[in-house]
């Protein structure tokens, strides 16, 4: 039966070259309508397809969401692999991700397999990352955010292999970056759900930066009880917000080719206040932050015109950082982008 | 209100948290953990967890800052040092002649004013050093043509000052590249004529930069920055 499945696939996958752009659509829709089980191992053959905007699959739509709207757990190996401070570094763990369909999710760190920690190294690490679950959850993990973005800046090509991740048959996708910035990234997708159970991002060498597979997949929430993550510091829309004194938002007026503002809230955390922005091609984000600092002698946000400001730059990984730091208030933007975009983007908020 | 086994409440984690925080007066919490065993068990396990977390070094002030505060430190001793050896050099007659045996060759006048109109607009001279550094193309014939027939003699009269002024611009534009490049390693940024400016220092290290850079970076990367401190400081 599975065979007969794989076999039918197959041929669609060789008549949609021929056919191209028009059967997209048709190949995504019957690989949506399947049933995605199939023993480890199977695979079809065939070649890639391309698709464009006005022709995406219908699969790709379910994944900006999926994360939140599908009941799901499983065991996840996170890998990650950059150059800290100069140094190679690589960091491996498992990690249990649970979402009950509602919004409500926990990822809980199973093991570090990479690099060796000793017990206390290991708790106080385990209770970073029970901290940052909601963060990870919503701007760690790759996934689609904006579906119209998303195709508006990369182009997805459809692999015809349909790899078998946790036991479920995904469809897999490469991602190109319509602006070349250096990454690819390739994502295996359940085409039933739209969650994204494999991606791998590469640099512009083809290294692994950065991985993400389920090795343990299930359709229910989980068996046991589940403390999901309760956001400890939810930030207020900035729209409705009221201002603290002297917190003057200021919003970046350049921003990096193919980016959108995606969200703008207010967070308090211990005595200082945020400005938070996130800004997104539909698939990575960038971050702006702008702190109110306690010794603000005039409200944050107002500058001269000609002022001089100074500002420091790091890059970690394909991560560029930038800080200005003043008495009046402080920003911060963390992007994989250009320098000079960075610079420009910080440069067009002052 | 019940938990799931071995859960805590969820109305009270916020109030267990802040608890194990510190000594928070909450009369309901008190009352709550008198009959509930599974908040009280997670009471003790988030100030394990707080306990642990404080035992975490702060971060290190940035190495460039201990630099800057030698120099800050030093710079006004070493400024009173200077002006004490100024005003403890004897006085030596000045020779009348000597400002003009010293003056060495001077700028043409044409420099001196075209410095002196850029400074007076600097955008306006850095627009047009922008534009005059442009690949210059040949203009089709026919509206060579047409522009001689609309300007007899125009073009060719102002030829030789719009060679001049170019060339002069160039040769600014070319100080300024060079100026660039065998500068250090901070530059300025000024991709376009008006507003701010930003001067730019490069760090090698996150740990350089304030700690909420390294907490979002932690964040984006899955946790590896910390991961790495965690384990490079023996903790």
């Amino acid at each position: 039966m599975t065979r007969t499945r794989f076999a039918g696939r197959a041929l669609l996958a060789r008549l949609s070259i021929t056919l191209k752009i028009p059967l997209a659509i048709t190949l995504a829709l019957a690989v949506g309508a399947c049933d995605g089980r199939s023993p480890v191992g199977a695979q079809s053959r065939g070649e890639s397809l391309s698709v464009e905007q006005a022709s995406s699959p219908s699969f790709l739509a379910l994944v900006p969401d999926a994360p939140e709207r599908v009941p799901h757990s499983g065991l996840r190996r996170v890998e990650v692999h950059v150059e800290v401070d100069g140094q190679p570094t690589s960091l491996v763990y498992l990690e249990r991700v649970t979402a009950d369909g509602h919004g409500h999710y926990a990822i809980e760190l199973v093991q570090v397999q990479q690099p060796s920690m000793t017990q206390q190294q290991l708790e106080i690490f385990e209770e970073l990352q029970r901290a940052r679950q909601g963060f990870f959850f919503k701007y760690r993990d790759l996934r689609i955010r904006d579906l119209e973005l998303f195709l508006q800046n990369y182009s997805v090509e459809v692999l015809p292999a349909m790899p078998i991740v946790a036991g479920v048959e995904c469809v897999e996708i490469d991602v190109h970056p319509r602006v070349p910035r250096g990454a690819q990234y390739r994502m295996a997708i359940d085409a039933r759900t739209g969650l994204v159970l494999r991606s791998v991002e590469r640099n512009q060498f083809g290294q692994v930066t950065a991985s993400s597979t389920f090795e343990e997949f299930s359709n229910q929430p989980g068996p046991g009880p589940v403390e999901f993550f309760i956001e400890r510091f939810p930030g207020i829309p900035l729209a409705g917000a009221s201002l603290p004194p002297g917190l003057v938002p200021v919003a970046p007026q350049i921003l990096p080719e193919g980016y959108r503002e995606a969200s703008s809230d207010l967070l308090q955390v211990g005595g200082d206040h945020y400005v938070r922005r996130v800004y997104g091609d539909g698939l990575e984000n960038l971050f702006f932050l702008q702190r109110r600092e306690p010794a603000s002698s005039s409200p944050s946000g107002q500058t001269s015109e000609s002022a001089t400001h100074r500002v420091r730059l790091a890059q970690v990984g394909a991560w560029r950082v930038a800080e200005l730091l003043e008495t009046r208030g402080s920003l911060f933007v963390l992007a994989k982008v250009a320098e000079a975009e960075v610079l420009e983007f910080l440069r067009s908020s002052l | 209100m019940s938990a799931q086994p071995g859960s805590p409440c969820a109305d009270f984690r916020a109030a267990i948290i802040a608890r194990a925080e510190g000594d928070v007066v909450d009369l309901a919490l008190d009352a709550h953990l008198e009959r509930c065993a599974v908040c009280r068990r997670e009471l003790v396990r988030t100030e394990q967890r707080i306990e642990l977390l404080r035992k975490i070094p702060g971060p290190g002030a940035p190495i460039a800052l201990d630099g800057l505060v030698v120099a800050a430190m030093q710079a006004g001793e070493r400024q009173q040092r200077a002006t004490r050896a100024v005003q403890s050099l004897s006085r030596a007659h000045t020779p009348e002649d000597l400002a003009r045996r010293l003056a060495g060759p001077k700028a043409p006048h044409v420099l001196e004013r075209l410095v002196r109109e850029d400074l007076a607009d600097p955008a306006k001279a850095l627009a047009s050093r922008y534009a005059g550094s442009l690949g210059r193309l040949r203009a089709p014939h026919d509206l060579d043509q047409r522009l001689r027939e609309l300007r007899p003699g125009s073009v060719q009269r102002h030829m030789p000052v719009a060679l001049v002024t170019a060339g002069v611009m160039l040769a600014l534009g070319a100080l300024i590249v060079a100026g660039i490049l065998n500068g250090p390693r901070n530059s300025a940024l000024s991709t376009t004529p008006a507003g701010p400016i930003l001067i730019v220092e490069r760090v090698d290290s996150v740990r350089d930069l304030d700690p909420l850079v390294g907490q979002i970076l932690s964040g984006v990367m899955g946790g590896l920055p910390d991961a790495q401190r965690i384990v490079g400081e023996g903790f």
